[in-house]
C-alpha cells in the first residue's frame, strides 16, 4: 500500500489566476475558476447569475479609474446550482505560484482586516525584480456575502 | 629609599580587594524608544530584532494603525503603530523610525517606534510599580516605570498591547 507522498513545500507551487480589482493585483485559486470570457459577451452558463464587480464583492476601495478591458470570470459552482460570475480587470493570468513566496495573514493584519474573504498574502517579483503585494481571496469565505451587480 | 616594600603593597592591594563585597543585582534588558517626545520601553526578551529600514506593503482593508506588512528574510511580518492606542498624535515617519520586531501575546508583529533610543541593562530595582496618576488608558499597559538619561519612561506590557489590538482596540 503506498502512503500519499507529502508535497516538497520548498519547491511546490500553487496554480493561481491573477487579475486586477481595485487597482490591487488579486489571486483565486485556479481550482475554483471554470472559466473566462470578455467582460462584454454573453455567460455560456445558463444557471449564471447577475456578474458583479470584483472590487465590490471583495470590498476592495478602487484605486484608480477602471481600465476599459474587463474580463468575465467564472467561478466553480458550490453548491452546484450557485454560479456566480465576477467581472475583473485585464490582465488576467494562469500562473503558477511557488508555495514559499505565499504566506498566512500576521496575527494581527488577521484579527484587524475588514476584508472577509482575504486568504493569505503572496510576494512575487515583478519582471523589474521589484518585490509586489498579491492579495490571495478565498472566495468559499465570501460565498454567504452575495455580490450586488 | 621607599618606605614600604613590594610585598606591603601586594598584601595591601589584597586585603582591599577582601572588602569589596560581590552583589550580583538583579537586571533586566531593555529597549527604550521614543513615540513623539514620550519615552516607553519594552522587556529586551520580548523583541527579537531592530530594523532601521524596512519596506512596509500597505494592505487595503486595514484600519490606519497598521501601517502594513514587511518582508523578513522570507516571512511576513505586520506592522502596527501603537501610538493610537496610546492615545498619541501620530507623528510623521522620520528618518530615524524604526521597526521593532516583537513578540507577544502567542503572536508576532512589528511595532513602528518614533526613535530607538537605546537597548540597556538596567537594574530590576530601578523600575517602579506604575503610578496611580497614570491615565486611564494607559493602567493595564504600563508594567513599571523608571528614569533614564532624566527622562521618565513607562515600561509596556508587550502582550496585553497585542492582545489588545486584536481585540479591535487602537
Amino acid at each position: 500500500m503506498n502512503a500519499t507522498a507529502e508535497p516538497d513545500y520548498a519547491t511546490a507551487t500553487l496554480d493561481m489566476v491573477l487579475f486586477t480589482a481595485g487597482g490591487w493585483r488579486v489571486g483565486l485559486e485556479a481550482r475554483h475558476v471554470c472559466g473566462s470570457r470578455p467582460a462584454l459577451s454573453l455567460s455560456a452558463d445558463p444557471r449564471s447569475t447577475a456578474t458583479a464587480d470584483a472590487a465590490t464583492w471583495f470590498g476592495l476601495t478602487p484605486m484608480d479609474e477602471m481600465p476599459a478591458a474587463r474580463q468575465c470570470l467564472t467561478l466553480k459552482p458550490l453548491p452546484p446550482d450557485d454560479v456566480r460570475e465576477i467581472q475583473v480587470a485585464v490582465p488576467v493570468d494562469l500562473v503558477s505560484l511557488p508555495a514559499r513566496v505565499i504566506h498566512a495573514l500576521p496575527p494581527l493584519l488577521a484579527a484587524r482586516t475588514r476584508l472577509l474573504g482575504l486568504r493569505a498574502l503572496a510576494l512575487a517579483a515583478d519582471p523589474l525584480g521589484t518585490d509586489r503585494l498579491i492579495l490571495l481571496f478565498d472566495t468559499t469565505r465570501l460565498r454567504a456575502c452575495p455580490p450586488s451587480s | 629609599m621607599s618606605e614600604i616594600t613590594l610585598d606591603q603593597v601586594l598584601t595591601q592591594r589584597r586585603d582591599a580587594s577582601k572588602e569589596i563585597v560581590n552583589v550580583d543585582v538583579p537586571a533586566v534588558k531593555l529597549v527604550i524608544f521614543a513615540l513623539g517626545d514620550q519615552w516607553f520601553a519594552f522587556y529586551g526578551e520580548r523583541i527579537r530584532e531592530i530594523l532601521a529600514q524596512a519596506n512596509v506593503f500597505f494592505v487595503p482593508g486595514c484600519p490606519a494603525s497598521l501601517e502594513g506588512v514587511i518582508n523578513v528574510r522570507g516571512d511576513i511580518e505586520s506592522v502596527m503603530r501603537p501610538h493610537d492606542m496610546l492615545r498619541l498624535s501620530d507623528s510623521h515617519i522620520g528618518r530615524n523610525a524604526a521597526i521593532l520586531l516583537g513578540r507577544g501575546a502567542g503572536m508576532s508583529s512589528g511595532i513602528r517606534v518614533d526613535r530607538v533610543i537605546d537597548v540597556v541593562d538596567v537594574p530590576q530595582s530601578s523600575i517602579q510599580p506604575p503610578p496611580a496618576t497614570l491615565p486611564e488608558h494607559l493602567r493595564h499597559l504600563v508594567l513599571g516605570v523608571l528614569r533614564f538619561q532624566a527622562q521618565p519612561v513607562a515600561v509596556l506590557n508587550l502582550d496585553q498591547m497585542f492582545a489588545d489590538y486584536a481585540r479591535g482596540l487602537g
